[in-house]
């Protein structure tokens, strides 16, 4: 059988021909896209893949993240000390099911399992994790794809929670 | 906020896309219907394919990558479909320059080889992309495209056939003769 990887099949004139094909040269990798793929492929940074696209989303995020933060810290404060109650504005299915919360910089409001309990993880100073209300009476964080969770954020609190 | 977290990619990284990140976004421009596309692609293939099978002593290899773009490129094409958006091919350019001395003596416009790789069919365009410029055996090709080597060989030679037929000069138009009285 003819060995396939000979180009002995090919005659002259087109084995010249396929010569100078080769000699063109691929246009290069656009320096930002060389960039951003260098960012994604690193599995420890903690940065966002396909930042172009997600920015967009995360600015009227952050905007609400900068509420959030005031309304929680308020909260925060206003709780029983070693009780660390908890009272979160119960959301508004219709007019406002999702809420960006952040405790700030020591803390991050990872998820709420069940209705009066919240987990508390302790947080990266740029991690916001967006939480959204559902029918059943409890909160879940939304997928993670919009910002990387590190592993270093283990420990847990649990914490009682009273909506309004 | 990520835009201030500075990455130091492991040098096989930069490595292997300093070798290779040229030609898998040629082939990811001949895959996809816009430039755009081809970056998102490419994007997505290369981090899924370094993300599963890079590690501290191997790369990916090639054939892989190069499958994970065509299958990027299938499913985008396949969503891109279902919106009923229809795109030109590829306006951007897919080669910089040709070397100063041709081997041949064929001296080839870029633009010109662009055109008519575009004009090719899909299924042609692959493999002359893979063979020529994705540094593939034809054995590697077949892998990428699930086909035998013998059918990619086959395959090879009628697109180059095709690609020299387009090419080859345009024969000069005949003056009009006036016919004689």
């Amino acid at each position: 059988m003819k060995n396939p990887d000979s180009d002995s099949h090919l005659d002259s004139e087109l084995g010249a021909f396929e010569d100078s094909l080769r000699q063109l040269v691929p246009s290069p990798v656009p320096a930002e896209l060389k960039q951003e793929l260098a960012e994604a492929v690193e599995p420890t940074e903690n940065t966002i893949p396909f930042r172009s696209r997600v920015l967009p989303i995360l600015v009227p995020l952050a905007a609400a993240a900068v509420l959030a933060v005031a309304v929680v810290t308020g909260l925060l404060r206003s709780g029983n000390g070693d009780g660390q109650e908890i009272v979160l504005p119960a959301p508004d299915p219709i007019e406002n099911p999702s809420l960006v919360l952040s405790l700030g910089v020591e803390r991050q409001l990872l998820s709420v399992e069940k209705l009066g309990l919240v987990q508390l993880q302790d947080g990266h100073p740029h991690n916001g994790y967006r939480l959204r209300y559902r029918d059943t009476g409890s909160w879940e964080t939304e997928p993670d794809n919009l910002l990387h969770i590190s592993q270093e954020n283990e420990g847990v609190l649990y914490l009682p929670v009273v909506f309004h | 906020m990520a835009d201030s977290a500075t990455t130091t990619p492991s040098p096989d990284w930069d490595r292997w896309f300093a070798e290779h990140g040229q030609r898998l976004f040629l082939f990811a421009q001949t895959q996809c219907r816009s430039e755009a596309d081809a970056q998102d692609v490419l994007q997505e293939a290369v981090i899924k394919t370094w993300r599963s099978e890079a590690n501290e002593t191997t790369v990916p290899p090639l054939p892989h990558a190069y499958r994970a773009i065509r299958q990027c490129a299938i499913d985008l094409g396949r969503s891109l479909d279902r919106r009923t958006r229809r795109e030109e091919i590829v306006s951007a350019e897919w080669f910089t320059e040709q070397f100063t001395q041709p081997t041949s003596g064929e001296e080839l416009v870029p633009e010109d080889v662009q055109q008519a790789l575009s004009r090719l069919k899909p299924d042609q365009r692959e493999v002359i992309t893979l063979k020529i410029w994705g540094d593939q055996t034809f054995s590697e090709v077949a892998e990428t495209l699930d086909l035998s080597a013998n059918t990619v060989a086959s395959r090879y030679r009628t697109a180059l056939l095709e690609l020299r037929r387009q090419l080859a000069p345009q024969p000069q138009a005949q003056p009009a003769t006036s016919p004689s009285a």
